[in-house]
C-alpha cells in the first residue's frame, strides 16, 4: 500500500467510525435541508467543509497556528447547534439572504473549527513528515463524508416518503420542512449536551 | 372519514414516538461519545547498512500507551502517563513483532524511550548482517485499549516509503 493510500484509509476509517458522531452529526445537519435532486448543493457544502478543515489542519500541523484544544472541542458541537438553528429558522431558502447561498461559506468557516479537532493528533504523530499524511488523511475524510452523505440522502428520502404517506389527510407541514425540523432538533439536542459536557470554563 | 383518520393518527403517533425514541437514544449515546480522537500508532522500519541493523521507531500516544503498559505490567503508570522503560519494552515486544522470511521471530532490543509532548517514541533494534528480505510484521499495539485502533507501519527501502495498516484481528503481513 502506498503511503498516501494508507493515510487516506485512516481518514475514511476515522470519519465512518460510529464514534465519530460529532463529524457525522455535523454532516447530517448540513445535509438535512437537501433532497436527492439537490445533490450538487449538498456536495458543494460538504466540499467547502473539507476545504475549511483542510486549511486549519495544514496551518496547525505545520505549526503556523497553535490551537487550544479545550476551546476547539467546545466549539465543535457549537457549530453543529448553530447549523441546526439555521436549518430550523430559515423556512424558505428562496427568501433567505443571498437565497441561502451562504451555506458553503458557513460550512467552510465551521470546517475551520472541525479541522482543528484533527490537527493536534496528526501534529503530534507526524511532525517530521506532514505533507503526505495531511493530504492522504484529507482525501480519506472527503471520501468518508461523501459516503455518509449518500447514506443520509437515502435515509432522508425514506423519511420523506413516510411523512408524505402519513400526512395526506392532515394539515401538517411539507415533508421536507418537517424532516428538517425533526432531524435538526434531535441533532441540536445531542450537540447541546456535548457542548455543555465540553465547556472549558 | 374516521376510518381513514384513525390509521393516519396512529401512524403519526408512531412517528412521534419514533422521533422521541431517536431523541432519547441520541441523548443517551451522546454521553458515551463526545470527542473522537484518532487512535493510531506509527512504526517506521528501516535497515541501517552501516551498523548492519534493523531499526524500528515507534510513536504512540502517551496516555493510551500508559494504559496498555500498565495493564501488561500490572503496574499503573505514573504521573503524566510515565512508564518505566523496561515495562515499555516488555509491552512493545509482546504487541509488535517482526519475523524473517522463514517465519522466525526477530528479537528486537530496546534502544531508547523518549517522551515528546503527547507522544512517546520507542527505539528498537535487531542486528542483521545482511539486508533482510521477506520480513513479516504485525503491529498489534493498543488493540486492547481501543476497538478502533489503527496502526500504521512504514518501511523505507531505497528511499521509498511503503505502508501497511493494522486493525484488530489482523495477522502478520509481509512488508512490501
Amino acid at each position: 500500500m502506498s503511503e498516501l493510500l494508507a493515510y487516506a484509509s485512516l481518514g475514511v476509517r476515522h470519519i465512518l467510525d460510529i464514534r465519530a458522531l460529532d463529524h457525522v452529526l455535523f454532516l447530517l445537519a448540513l445535509a438535512a435541508i437537501y433532497r436527492i435532486r439537490d445533490w450538487r448543493d449538498s456536495l458543494w457544502v460538504v466540499t467547502s467543509f473539507t476545504i475549511g478543515h483542510s486549511m486549519t489542519l495544514a496551518l496547525a500541523v505545520t505549526g503556523a497556528v497553535t490551537l487550544p484544544m479545550p476551546l476547539i472541542e467546545f466549539l465543535i458541537p457549537v457549530t453543529i447547534v448553530a447549523t441546526c438553528i439555521e436549518n430550523i429558522l430559515v423556512a424558505d431558502r428562496a427568501r433567505a439572504p443571498w437565497r441561502g447561498r451562504y451555506r458553503p461559506v458557513l460550512a467552510g468557516l465551521f470546517g475551520l473549527v472541525h479541522g482543528a479537532g484533527f490537527a493536534n493528533y496528526l501534529k503530534a504523530m507526524f511532525i517530521d513528515n506532514v505533507a503526505v499524511p495531511l493530504l492522504g488523511f484529507n482525501i480519506g475524510i472527503e471520501l468518508g463524508q461523501v459516503a455518509v452523505l449518500l447514506l443520509a440522502a437515502l435515509a432522508f428520502a425514506g423519511v420523506d416518503a413516510v411523512i408524505r404517506v402519513a400526512r395526506a389527510p392532515l394539515a401538517v407541514p411539507a415533508p421536507l420542512r418537517l424532516r428538517v425540523v425533526m432531524i435538526s432538533s434531535v441533532v441540536a439536542l445531542v450537540a447541546t449536551r456535548w457542548a455543555v459536557e465540553r465547556r472549558f470554563w | 372519514m374516521s376510518g381513514v383518520k384513525l390509521p393516519v393518527q396512529r401512524a403519526w403517533r408512531a412517528a412521534m414516538l419514533a422521533f422521541l425514541a431517536a431523541t432519547i437514544i441520541g441523548l443517551g449515546s451522546a454521553h458515551a461519545t463526545g470527542t473522537h480522537p484518532i487512535h493510531t500508532t506509527l512504526a517506521q522500519i528501516s535497515y541501517d547498512s552501516a551498523s548492519r541493523a534493523i531499526g524500528v521507531s515507534l510513536r504512540v500516544f502517551a496516555d493510551d500507551f500508559g494504559v496498555a503498559v500498565g495493564r501488561h505490567s500490572r503496574v499503573p503508570p505514573g504521573a503524566d502517563d510515565a512508564v518505566p522503560a523496561a515495562a515499555a519494552y516488555a509491552y512493545v515486544q509482546s504487541a509488535f513483532s517482526l519475523a524473517d522470511a522463514a517465519g522466525k521471530r526477530i528479537v528486537l532490543e530496546g534502544c531508547g524511550v523518549r517522551r515528546a509532548g503527547a507522544v512517546v517514541w520507542i527505539c528498537l533494534r535487531a542486528p542483521a548482517p545482511h539486508r533482510p528480505r521477506g520480513l513479516r510484521v504485525l503491529s498489534a499495539l493498543l488493540f486492547e485499549v481501543h476497538d478502533d485502533q489503527v496502526n500504521l507501519v512504514q518501511s523505507t527501502t531505497s528511499g521509498r516509503n511503503t505502508s501497511a495498516l493494522f486493525t484488530r484481528g489482523d495477522r502478520p503481513r509481509p512488508l512490501p
